[in-house]
This record gives C-alpha cells, structure tokens and sequence, in this order.
C-alpha cells in the first residue's frame, strides 16, 4: 500500500490552530479533487515529541474517505527533501521556522505549493 | 520443524486473548469494571486463562490477529500469537511487536458507559495497562524492538496520545490491515523508519483473494463471512468499506481449521450475518440457506455475531427464512438457541430517519419502532436470544427521542433478551463529533438505563437457567454469574432508593420487574 502514489503535504513549524485550521482545508480540497491517498510529513525540531498528534486529532477524525499516513521528520531534513521533491508538495509553514528554511521553500516554488506562511 | 525464535509477535492483554469460558456474551463483562467481587474473580469469570502449547501459542487467538498472523507466515514471516503470559519468553529475539484490541483504553460503548456511571475504569483498560507496562517489553524496546498496533480501536491512540509516546507505540494503524502490514515489515527489517500513522481508507482495503485464511483457531470458532455494511448507519465505522462476501470454500476451510484443532462451536462473524449473498438489501435466501447448512455440517453449535433487526422482519415476513434457518440450527436437537447482537439504537423514528436512514430497509423509517418490535416477537418465538444495543445521545437528539425510547422498551419487555444502553461514541463519519466529555446525562436516559437494567436482570436469570449454561462443567460459573445478579438486583435497588428516583417525569407508567 505504501508503494502507491500518496499526495503529500509537508507542515513546517510550530504546531498551532492555525496550522489544523489549514491542514483541514488542503485535506477538503484534497478529497474535492478526488485523491485517494494523502501523507502529511511533519518536520519537527523533536521528531521523539509526539504531542502534535494532540493538536492534529480532529483532522484525522474528519477524514473518512482517504488513506492517510503521517510521518515524522527532523526539520534538518527538510533542506536536503526539497531538493529531492518531484511531484508537487503542499507546504504548511507555521512560526518558528529558521529562514533558511523558509528561503529553500519560497526558491522551490515551482514544485511546492506553498499554502500559508507566518509572519 | 518449528523456528522457535519468532521474529513478530501478535498479542494481546487477557481480556482479549480468551475464549470466555466458551460464551462469548461473557466476553462483554471484560468491558466493566469488577463489581461487587474482587477483580481476579471477575477476571476468572470473564477472561480465564487460554490454554497453550509449550512455546505460549495460544489455543484459540483472536480471529483478525490469525488473519495477520497467517499473512505473515504465507510470506516467509517466523511469526506467531503468543498468549500474553508466554511473551517473556520471545521479546529478547522478536523484532515486532504487534498488538490488537477492540478497546485498548475502554473508550468505545460499553466500556466508557460501565466507567462513567460506575466511576472504576473497566478492566479491559486495566489489563492491557498491564500489559504494556510490563518491564520486559519496556527492555525489549530500548533494545530496538518495534511496536505497531492496530484494529478496531487503533483510533483510540489519537486520544491517548501520551501513553502511546510513554509506551513507545511505533505506529498505530486503523483500518484493515491485510495490505498495509507487510510494508510495515518490510520497512522494520531494513531499518527504515515507520510511519506514525496509518488510516487505511476504502480504496485500500483488500480484495477477497487477498485476504488470507486462518492457520489456527480462532475464539469460539469466529469466521467472517463477509465484511462492510451497505445500511450506511452513520455512527458506524464498518458501513465506510467496501462490501466483500467471503466464499463458501474459503469459510468451509476456516471452519475445518478450527474443527480440526478442538474448537467445534462457530461463530459466523457480519455486520449483519442475514446480508450474506444480498443483492443490495435484497436477501438471498439460497445464499444463507447453503451457509447455514454448511455450518451444521462442520460445526455442533451456531451463532452469529450480529444481524439488523429489519433484516430478521423481512427474512420471516418474505420467506419464512429464521424459522427455516432454526430448523437447520437446531436441527436434530443439537442445540435449542443461537445468539446474536442487534442494534435497536432508538426508538425514534424521526432520530432514526435522519441518523440510520437505511437501518430499516425494505420498511420505511418511519416505521422503526414496529420493525424492532416485530422482529424482536420473530426472534422469541425461535429461541434467537438477542443481546440488543441501544445509543444514547446521538447527534440530534431530543429529549422527545429518548423518551420514544423508552416508550419502544416497555412494548420489547415481553420478549427473551438483553438490552444494553451505550452512550454515543464518535465513529463512522460522526468521528469528529463532541463526545461524552460534553454529553449530559439527563432524567429521560437515566430511565433508558432503569429500564434496560431491569429488563436485562430479568431476562438474564432465565437465559442463565433454561439456556445459557447447561451441564455440569458450568454449575460454578453459572453460581457465580447468579450470584452476580443478585447482587446487582441489590444494588440497583439500593441505589434508587437512596437518589429518590422518580419515574413521573416519564410519560409512560413506570413498570415493576
């Protein structure tokens, strides 16, 4: 199952209400276009903290139609993934988020779809 | 010869991993905490021990972890079920730890019902509390051990998510599991790391020839002969999937399975068994006819897990199909009665219109009080002893709904049954509503739970008497569950006594059991 194409979103940055506010409206407009799989990458500064998953219950529990898989990553990884994306990502980016991370994301746009930014 | 060295382990806590003294209706007092006995009593009562071989594989095995346990073998996996007291034995060589249940922190209906009103956490949450705190699983992680977790309440990791960091829970995976548990593997024994979550959504569900068939028995000789639902119930979860019959040949080879190893009773496993073959929510009485007679060839005694109530008015209204099927289940007086689980759910039919619209198909919803009154009548005069549910505090509901109910509970008191009341849990595509933390118990379904209490001593001493636990062998657990009434009877006396309850508030006249 995991061989198949999932549509990813990438969430960079603190979790918040308004990272789940927009997590909730890419997996609505995930499910409109009729994706049947969806991976949400979180790239954590504590990939061992799994207090996230707190925050991110109610988006789990909305969908009932899409295969879902959540993955954790250290943030480090973040620059050396975006060189490596293919296919287009949806990235979430909360607050706290280093620049250079922010400068790799806004100079990858052509491949990702850059959804919200803070600040 | 037998790798003793398993490499994934399947298991579960005890409540989980027994056979219930052969009862599976026992099995629902795991979802209660101990009351009015000390808990390993209430343990022995309701989860004894499993018997198992040297290596502590168990006899019988919950019956979606021999699925898993099966899979894996067909693909080369040294993989096995070990009962939980065995598990020592094996952690300091496995690699995976795979656990299932179908209430790790008694969340889902009735467990969270039992824990609220009685304010003790029931002990199924207990024993895989237990369980997972046990120092050598704790030794067997910090050595690079995995733990995936899963089945029917694999959601309820999301509200725990503290114990599944303390416990070092590697992934939780909700959903059918066929196609997702080899990729697991696979990315466990290259190192690589796992994903957190999996929800497994319709379009990855298997297919019939993917589903494997079981190598070992399963508890009480469970087999499913289909799986998915087409009512679309929308508290429900199984409704989302696919509808999948499972071949005659394929549940004739898992009913020889568990024959062949002991285990000589059946459970045939559905969301509603009388679907089996349905075109739609069209019978097929052809269909259940052949699966019924193949049952009674291989088996010596038959149950079903569950069966909607329309489904039993139609089969006995259209086709005479529950008396043709007792004939066959009971025939030669091999046994008197079956048992099956139905959902009453409400007694309103303007709730049941807009939560279960298809509940009562081919009847329309307007007439769902009837429909279960109807079949309850059905299934008295054919010694189908049903263990019935009913949710309180679905979205929408009024208080008008609940006395509706009420008011369908006096009309069901005549006929053999238990009835118990469940509080709403979120599942099916009402998962992301508010949940009891914010549910108001309110006077009308404190009468609901009067009443269902009442109907359900009453009922259960005769069942226990004429029916349930027969012979000999049972005369001690047959005291104890007697004497379990009894106290309860007390109690629940006592209880209304003190609290002035005052049944006035009802609309319909009080009724004395």
């Amino acid at each position: 199952m995991l061989d198949q194409r999932f549509s990813e979103v990438w969430v960079v940055g603190e979790i918040d209400e308004g990272i789940v506010k927009a997590l909730k409206e890419v997996m609505r407009n995930e499910r409109l276009k009729g994706i049947k799989r969806l991976k949400f990458v979180f790239y954590l500064s504590d990939p061992e903290d799994l207090n996230y998953l707190n925050l991110l219950r109610p988006v789990l529990l909305e969908n009932v139609l899409m295969s879902i898989v959540v993955e954790e990553r250290s943030v480090k990884n973040l620059l050396d993934d975006v060189k490596l994306v293919k296919d287009e990502v949806n990235v979430i980016t909360g607050e706290m988020v280093p620049a250079e991370f922010v400068k790799a994301i806004e100079s990858s746009r052509d491949r990702l779809k850059v959804v919200r930014i803070h600040g | 010869m037998v790798n003793e060295k398993f490499e994934i382990i399947l298991t579960t806590d005890r409540t989980m991993m027994s056979n219930h003294h052969g009862k599976e209706f026992i099995g629902f007092m795991t979802t209660g905490p101990p009351i009015g006995m000390p808990e390993f009593l209430w343990m022995w009562i309701a989860a004894p021990k499993m018997k198992t071989d040297r290596l502590g594989r168990p006899w019988q095995a919950p019956y979606a972890m021999r699925k898993l346990e099966a899979l894996l073998q067909d693909h080369g996996y040294n993989a096995a079920i070990i009962d939980p007291d065995h598990l020592h034995k094996h952690l300091d060589h496995a690699k995976i730890l795979m656990l299932s249940h179908h209430d790790y922190f008694a969340l889902c209906p009735p467990s969270s019902e039992w824990w609220l009103v009685t304010k003790q956490e029931p002990v199924n949450a207990r024993s895989f509390r237990r369980l997972m705190e046990r120092p050598y699983i704790r030794r067997a992680k910090e050595n690079g051990l995995k733990i995936v977790v899963g089945g029917p309440a694999g959601w309820q990791w999301l509200y725990r998510v503290d114990l599944w960091e303390k416990w070092g829970v590697d992934t939780v995976v909700d959903g059918e599991g066929e196609r997702i548990i080899l990729d697991l593997v696979k990315k466990a024994y290259s190192g690589e790391p796992l994903p957190r979550y999996v929800f497994i959504g319709p379009n990855d569900v298997p297919m019939i020839e993917e589903i494997p068939k079981i190598k070992h028995a399963s508890i009480n000789g469970l087999i499913e002969i289909m799986r998915g639902c087409p009512r679309r119930c929308k508290f429900c979860s199984v409704t989302l999937r696919p509808l999948r019959y499972i071949p005659l040949d394929m549940i004739e080879e898992e009913m020889l399975v568990n024959v062949r190893e002991g285990v000589r009773g059946g459970i045939l496993h559905s969301e509603d068994v009388l679907l089996y073959g349905a075109k739609g929510l069209r019978l097929n009485p052809d269909a259940l006819l052949k699966l019924h007679k193949l049952a009674r060839r291989h088996l010596e005694t038959i149950a079903w897990s569950h069966a909607s109530l329309a489904a039993i008015k139609n089969a006995e209204e259209e086709y005479r199909l529950i008396s043709r099927l007792r004939e066959i289940i009971c025939e030669d007086d091999i046994q008197e009665y079956w048992g099956v689980e139905v959902g009453i759910e409400t007694g309103s039919s303007k709730l049941a219109k807009k939560i279960m619209p298809a509940k009562a198909a081919p009847y329309p919803a307007e007439k769902w009080p009837d429909v279960v009154e109807d079949a309850f009548a059905i299934m008295h005069e054919n010694n189908l002893i049903p263990a019935a549910t009913l949710i309180l505090g679905l979205p929408e509901e009024k208080p008008d709904d609940v006395v509706k109910t009420v008011e369908l509970l006096d009309r069901l008191k005549p006929y053999r049954s238990l009835i118990v009341p469940m509080f709403f849990v979120p599942m099916g595509v009402l998962k992301n509503k508010d949940w009891f933390t914010t549910f108001k118990v309110s006077e009308e379904h404190i009468e609901v739970m009067r009443r269902c209490l009442w109907h359900s001593i009453r009922w259960a001493e005769e069942i226990i008497e004429k029916f349930y636990l027969r012979g000999l062998d049972k005369f001690p657990l047959k005291l104890m569950l007697k004497l379990f009434l009894k106290y309860v009877r007390w109690k629940a006396k006592s209880v209304e006594g003190k609290i002035g309850l005052r049944p006035t508030v009802m609309e319909t006249p009080f009724i004395r059991y």
